[in-house]
């Protein structure tokens, strides 16, 4: 019956397919795993026997020509076992399809960040969110905001950190939503660089917590060394965005305690970009609860625990006083042209002459004043100009919505009011609170009058659990309409055959 | 089912068991004396076409022994695959015939 007899490495017999120790009976099985295993048990062992008989004297392997054949051959086999699935399973057919398909769309790197250079508060930020990327996978670049929304208090209005890019991207600022520990679900002490191109994101209770510094950018975490404490919090950045200021505390931090509406007390300490850590000249304030630094970098208003508030010189470690009559509204609170400090006071935004000349010496000048025009519930953002504020307005006592809740500017002389830019709230469901926005972001922005176009926001692609949730329920809803749609076709089918056939369906 | 058209493979696996049950080495072979050499197929492509034929009902098995330790599988031509076979059989003759006819119009001689 043979016509030719292969051989094997040891010895000149024919090759028996149940010798799994023949190089010939190995390599065709192992060309033969190309096929699908149903193929493979129905037909195996026939073709194997087939591939020896036609095998030449001393063969040992197959050729290429005949692997080819074989792949070819597997690949058809493949093609009708799947088309006899989705004969036999169509609905299950299409939701594997759509998995397949949506899967491999997952895991292509998404679409490029739109890269701009400038850095303008847009009039229209961007709402909540639910499927919005985080900064970590898919960075900003530089950002124009960063607030909290969602206070987790309403309907699924779960807390969250958004950074705005300058170019639209929107995304989520997890390494801040990460170190939250202790704040309700609320996201860690965050605090945006004034070029929009860092963020400070501290601890509230952490062993040896330390500062971690992401560049928006690229991405890149930077973490400063342990530091002794149990919480530390970031207060100011250098008008540069080279170093930041953070106060660290030998005990857990509350941003929910009663004492944070006056700051957040600490031991003071210096954290450049590069996660090294300096104190401050010798004979500064040991504890202070606000920070700011002045527009030119060489002096910083510190504010201490009973509400004392000076400048230091950086350079020389001179101090000098400054009238304390109010809490240092943020790292913000130095105005552009140096003259003031805003503070919060007997109104929500007063201004205290800096005094900017002299040192060790207690400023003079008229008594401290209110912006006009500022409801109590409003919060200080920054600066505009030198005449003119930015706050963010929330809702009043009465609770009255505002949607979308509005960033402003106002002349810190007559009160006039300009909207810049606004968040949307959904009605107030996603209260909006922390924002903070760049000094490079403001600059000008009295100049454009809210008029900088917002660009189209980009949310990226979510978080991956949701994207595969998503993309789970799209396959069950694709596989069970073609399950369906099949069904009524083949149903249709099948009377009007009957019919034709003069018979009544299902009566054989 | 006789205006179906064939792919080379299927017609020349149904010219093999057109002279009787094969298994799969001996169609292979047949097809090579059939073709005086100028046809090979694969083993791979020879099972390839089997699977379809016997999909469509043009092919069956006609018998199965173990022979030397390796199964042996033979099959055969079913009535549809004989009349499927014809037809193509015929096509392909008639398509040859007018080929040959305005070549010998052209003066060209095989």
């Amino acid at each position: 019956m043979r016509r030719h007899p292969s051989s094997s490495a040891s010895s000149a017999g024919p090759a028996d397919p149940a010798d799994p120790a023949d190089p010939l009976v190995r390599s065709c099985r192992r060309w033969l795993r190309l096929f699908p295993p149903s193929w493979r048990r129905r037909r195996e062992e026939e073709v194997l026997a087939v591939l020896l008989d036609t095998s030449r004297p001393g063969q040992r392997t197959l050729d290429p020509a005949q692997g080819r054949d074989l792949a070819s051959a597997a690949a058809g086999a493949w093609s009708r076992t799947a088309a006899a699935f989705v004969r036999r399973a169509p609905g299950t057919s299409a939701g594997a399809a759509v998995l397949v398909v949506g899967l491999v769309w997952l895991a292509l790197p998404g679409p490029a960040v739109h890269a701009t250079d400038a850095v303008e508060l847009p009039s229209a930020l961007p709402g909540y969110s639910y499927v919005t990327a985080s900064a970590s996978a898919s960075p900003p670049g530089p950002a124009v905001a960063l607030y909290q929304q969602g206070y987790g208090v309403e309907l699924v209005d779960t807390p969250q950190a958004v950074v705005v890019g300058a170019g639209g991207a929107v995304r989520r600022l997890d390494l801040a939503e990460g170190r939250g520990e202790g704040a309700q679900g609320d996201p860690g002490a965050m605090l945006l660089s004034p070029d929009g191109r860092r963020v400070a994101v501290g601890r509230y209770d952490a062993q040896a917590p330390d500062v971690a510094l992401q560049d928006l950018t690229t991405g890149a975490v930077v973490h400063s060394s342990p530091l002794a404490g149990r919480a530390v919090v970031p207060l100011a950045w250098s008008p540069d965005s080279r170093v930041v200021l953070a106060v660290v505390r030998s005990t857990s931090w509350s941003p929910y305690s009663g004492e944070a509406d006056r700051g957040t007390p600490g031991a003071p300490v210096l954290v450049d970009r590069d996660g090294l850590t300096s104190a401050l000249p010798p004979g500064a304030p040991s504890t202070v609860v606000m920070a700011a630094f002045s527009p030119d970098g060489r002096q910083l208003a510190l504010q201490e625990p009973d509400g004392a508030l000076v400048a230091l010189d950086l350079a020389s470690g001179d101090q000098r006083s400054l009238e304390a009559t109010g809490s240092l509204l943020g790292q913000a609170a130095w105005s552009p042209d140096g003259r003031w400090l805003a503070v919060r006071r007997a109104c929500a935004v007063g201004l205290v002459p800096a005094g900017t000349s002299g040192a060790v010496t207690t400023a003079a000048g008229p008594e401290p004043r209110c912006v006009p025009g500022v409801s109590s519930s409003s919060r200080f953002v920054g600066w505009a100009g030198p005449g003119s504020v930015v706050i963010a307005e929330h809702p009043d006592s009465s609770s009255t919505a505002l949607d979308p809740q509005p960033v402003v500017a106002l002349d810190t002389a007559t009160g006039a009011r300009t909207v810049l830019s606004g968040i949307p709230t959904a009605s107030a469901n996603y209260a909006v609170s922390r924002l903070q926005v760049p000094a490079e972001a403001l600059a000008g922005a009295a100049e454009r009058l809210g008029a900088v176009p917002s660009p189209e926001y980009d949310h990226g692609r979510g978080a991956v659990s949701l994207q595969v949730l998503g993309l789970v329920l799209l396959a069950c809803g694709a596989g069970t309409a073609v399950a369906a749609v099949v069904a009524l076709a083949r149903r249709a089918a099948h009377l009007v055959t009957a019919r034709r056939g003069g018979g009544r369906p299902g009566l054989g | 089912m006789g205006t179906q058209r064939l792919q080379e493979p299927s017609f020349l696996v149904l010219t093999a068991l057109a002279g009787g049950p094969m298994h799969g080495y001996a169609i292979l072979k047949d097809v090579e004396a059939t073709s005086d050499g100028s046809s090979r197929l694969g083993v791979g492509t020879l099972y390839g076409a089997l699977e379809r034929l016997a999909d469509q009902g043009l092919v069956e098995v006609a018998a199965e022994e173990v022979v030397d330790s390796r199964l042996r599988r033979s099959y055969r031509l079913t009535d549809d695959g004989a009349a499927v076979l014809a037809a193509e059989a015929r096509r392909r003759q008639q398509q040859s015939a007018a080929a040959l006819t305005r070549l010998g119009a052209l003066g060209w001689t095989s």
